[in-house]
């Protein structure tokens, strides 16, 4: 039977020095990165955020003086469901410069009679289909290829948008003429449907609309989430488009900072996106994007951690943070949990719980910094009554699918066989090493 | 035996009693002097002397003339259209086949009711055509031609009408089916015509939706597995080699479904460089040089047609507003009424039924006998008030009952359930039957009743 007393007083005797032997993987790794790295980082965004409100302000008078051509580019497989609504809510957009090219990758539904009929009603610009499947890369590829504007943006078909979002995207382009692409603010729309698609929400906002600000403003953002990316043209002609996937948005990322360019976060361009709703269907998900980690980072882009030509610390550090909290971490838990077990079992009763509540609290904080920075707040706070769930969410659901996937990727090459990319195009990126 | 009266350009054959006009030559041919013999046989080989000879005299006024029947002497060479447009075929020396039809023919004009007046031209030639169907006893079978506006002869029709005017043919019959003279057969084919000028004759051209040319290009899309590339065969194409070479990673492409493949195609405007999939189709007229996309053409069916008993009533005895004098209605009885008066209340009826949410039904009995064929017109007129006296006992006193002809009858129930409906039926087609049949030799009667509720019959409702 668990003892109140016991454990306030057990935590009591025990000493700071103690607790950090004991949750020296909390203190060490997840506090110091996750906490204390980001209010200092966030606290020094809030602040310059203002001293750059002109430099925006000056940046958006200029978009809007030049106009330029948006491509907006949806490429997929049967999503002709989703089209109609994609497209509703760009009509809404109050930028509006822009043309629409959705690409049917191979469907085998309505996709092609829901699209031509939108081609042909003027909703749409263009409709290109391939009869024969290729993969994601060669659909976006496609669209790419008869895109006509300026910049390119890369949307999934499940996606809606904010009114604003597209100009709010384009808007970082004219504060630097270096930025090559800026990511979007991914945020759930169906959180209210499952718990699953609840804790993703929450996942999402610490993981992408907190946690890309900061690395964002620390000049090591490397993810530009496919369902709402926005690029330069000429860059994306530098780097020759998206290459064979999966993990493709964060391949392109990388391959233009490699290239030189800078990549950022705009927090205010905010795309809402269907999350899976069965814990069945995230694992899969998850395992297909954790494989891309080892596949890409660890394989394909491995010269970003040795000198070259092309060397850039921001890279290197960048890489090594991703490398390091996803990847060696996962591998450190694992020892921490034996080392648990090993030296104090007879504690864990006592252990345990206190972990659970300094995650909590460590959750609580994020949460509430994740809270100033929401526009949408008042919808938001519900997520609060939901943060003690977060951690066997993360620590144990997460952390074993990443886990599982790494092993998988990097004994099995799995990604390889994931028919979420067709078998010819697979067996050639295996074939030259991609 | 044959016997040849004169030894000209145009010679009359005697054949039993049948006389034959043998044609060789269109040039000196007269289609008034058709009147005076029973047949004409057209000795030629060349379509357009067909062609000049059905014009000449199907549309003669006199009946005699314009249903004489038409033989073709049999020539390989014979086109499809001059073989089956004529009445048969047949050979110079054998005339026991086409005697016999000559016969059959000339016996069903002489039965014919031929003091009719027409409203219109239209009229007029619908009823030459249904007269035409009567007399030859076959259904009526549109003839592909390409010579024609609407790539179709259309029997006695396309010879009455302008060569400009081929797709009114269309409209006459589609008026004789409304009018319940025609009954629709077998569809065998579609023609699609030019909004604007009725003519079947034009190209179907892909453009481009954004500029409308016609000068389009189409390419093979490439797929380079290795690199994701994609894009238009040009793309890959080098100005001094034969071998595709990917732009993106400047692989040669070696293997198609190995290294590569081409997923689709795109076409690509040579005017304004326009990329599409999905091009714009229209039609570019050859008669009236319009063009527009293909929607806009107007489609038809082309069917076979039947002669109905309506019909046949109406070429024995003219339109039944000639008729209704001389109708054998007991107008004398209460609630039988003639047409017009019919009519009129029946309207009325409607409006009230429209204000009040009434249900009363219009009923059409419809009566099918071969036997009754033979009956004279003064026997006909008797059946015909018996008919319409014995269907008003079935109804109740303020009902009311007409009749178009023998064939014909209508009756307008106020109000009736459906039970009271189902009843009327039976009774109505149970009796009428075994009254015409005890009435009549041989008759094979049967007896159709028909509902309508008014508020589903229009005010262009034709009895």
């Amino acid at each position: 039977m668990f003892d109140i007393y016991e454990f306030i007083h057990y935590w009591r005797e025990a000493g700071m020095w103690k607790i950090i032997r004991v949750f020296w993987y909390f203190m060490l790794f997840e506090l110091l990165r996750y906490v204390l790295l980001e209010f200092v980082v966030l606290a020094d965004f809030a602040i310059r955020s203002r001293r750059m409100k002109y430099k925006r302000e000056l940046a958006r008078q200029a978009m809007w003086r030049e106009m330029p051509m948006i491509s907006v580019v949806a490429p997929g497989k049967n999503e002709g469901g989703n089209i109609f609504k994609l497209v509703k809510s760009l009509n809404e957009q109050t930028y509006t410069n822009m043309e629409i090219l959705i690409v049917d990758d191979g469907s085998d539904d309505d996709t092609p009679i829901i699209g031509r009929n939108l081609e042909k009603n003027g909703l749409i610009d263009k409709f290109i289909r391939n009869d024969m499947r290729g993969g994601k890369a060669s659909a976006a590829n496609l669209a790419w290829r008869y895109a006509t504007g300026d910049f390119l943006l890369h949307l999934d078909a499940d996606s809606s948008f904010d009114r604003d979002a597209i100009e709010q995207i384009i808007i970082p382009f004219y504060m630097d003429d270096t930025i090559g692409g800026v990511g979007g603010n991914v945020k759930v729309r169906n959180h209210e449907e499952s718990l699953c698609a609840t804790l993703q929400a929450i996942e999402y906002q610490k993981t992408i609309s907190v946690g890309r600000i900061v690395t964002s403003w620390l000049g090591i953002y490397r993810i530009i989430s496919g369902a709402f990316g926005a690029f330069r043209m000429d860059a994306l002609q530098q780097v020759g488009g998206w290459d064979i996937g999966p993990g493709l948005d964060g391949d392109i990322t990388v391959k233009l900072r490699k290239s030189g360019y800078k990549i950022v976060f705009e927090h205010r361009a905010v795309c809402l996106t269907a999350a899976p709703v069965k814990f069945i269907k995230l694992w899969k998900q998850r395992l297909r994007w954790s494989r891309s980690l080892v596949r890409f980072r660890l394989r394909k882009h491995i010269d970003v951690f040795t000198p070259h030509k092309g060397f850039r610390w921001s890279n290197f550090i960048g890489f090594s943070e991703n490398v390091v909290y996803n990847f060696l971490l996962d591998i450190k838990w694992m020892i921490y949990i034996v080392d648990m077990i090993f030296n104090y079992s007879a504690w864990l009763y006592l252990i345990l719980p206190f972990n659970i509540i300094m995650y909590t609290l460590a959750g609580y904080l994020q949460q509430i910094a994740i809270s100033i920075f929401s526009e949408r707040r008042s919808e938001e706070w519900k997520f609060f009554l939901y943060v003690p769930l977060m951690v066997p969410y993360v620590a144990y659901f997460l952390r074993f699918c990443n886990t599982l996937a790494y092993i998988k990727e990097i004994f099995f090459k799995a990604s390889y066989r994931d028919p979420w990319n067709p078998q010819k195009s697979s067996y050639q990126a295996l074939e030259h090493g991609y | 035996m044959i016997e040849v009266k004169s030894i000209t350009k145009q010679s009359l054959i005697d054949f039993e009693d049948s006389l034959f006009m043998l044609v060789e030559s269109v040039d000196k041919f007269d289609a008034g002097k058709v009147l005076y013999v029973d047949a004409i046989v057209v000795n030629s080989s060349d379509p357009t002397d067909y062609n000049r000879i059905f014009k000449a005299v199907r549309t003669h006024y006199d009946p005699d003339v314009y249903l004489t029947p038409i033989f073709a002497v049999a020539y390989k060479a014979l086109p499809y259209l001059q073989e089956h447009a004529c009445d048969g075929i047949t050979d110079l020396a054998k005339y026991e086949q086409i005697a016999k039809r000559v016969r059959e023919i000339k016996v069903n004009v002489e039965q014919l009711y031929l003091q009719q007046q027409y409203t219109s031209s239209e009229e007029g030639y619908l009823y030459k055509l249904l007269q035409f169907l009567f007399t030859r006893d076959t259904p009526f079978t549109p003839i592909p031609n390409r010579f024609s506006r609407v790539n179709y002869y259309f029997p006695l029709l396309t010879d009455l009408l302008d060569d400009s005017e081929d797709h009114n043919a269309m409209d006459i019959l589609a008026a004789g089916i409304k009018k319940g003279y025609l009954t629709e057969g077998k569809m065998f084919d579609k023609v699609h015509l030019c909004e604007s000028c009725g003519s079947a004759h034009h190209n179907l051209r892909e453009t481009c939706k954004s500029c409308g040319s016609v000068d389009l290009e189409i390419r093979d899309l490439v797929h380079h597995f290795k690199c994701a590339y994609v894009g238009p065969e040009t793309d890959f194409i080098q100005e001094h080699s034969d071998d595709l070479m990917c732009p993106k990673c400047h692989k040669i492409l070696r293997h198609i479904g190995n290294d590569y493949d081409k997923p689709s195609h795109i076409y690509v405007c040579n005017t304004c460089d326009d990329p599409f999939q999905d091009p714009g189709f229209t039609y570019h007229c050859v008669d009236c040089r319009d063009s527009k996309e293909i929607h806009h053409l107007q489609e038809h069916r082309i069917k076979s047609m039947y002669l109905t008993t309506k019909g046949k009533y109406l070429v024995l005895n003219g339109l039944p507003k000639k008729i209704e004098r001389k109708s054998g209605l007991a107008t004398d009885v209460l609630g039988i009424y003639d047409l017009d008066i019919f009519q009129s209340l029946l309207k009325q009826e409607q409006s009230r039924c429209s204000v009040t949410g009434g249900t009363s039904v219009l009923g059409e009995a419809h009566i099918t006998d071969t036997g009754m064929n033979v009956l004279s017109r003064r026997e006909m007129q008797i059946l015909q008030g018996e008919l319409s006296v014995t269907l008003k006992t079935y109804i109740n006193e303020f009902e009311m009952v007409t009749s178009v002809n023998p064939y014909c009858y209508y009756f307008l129930l106020i109000n009736p359930d459906e039970e009271r409906k189902e009843n009327i039926k039976d009774v109505i087609e149970f009796n009428l039957q075994n009254l015409i049949k005890s009435n009549v030799n041989k008759s094979e009667v049967v007896v159709e009743v028909d509902m309508k509720p008014l508020n589903e019959i229009g005010d262009d409702f034709e009895f």
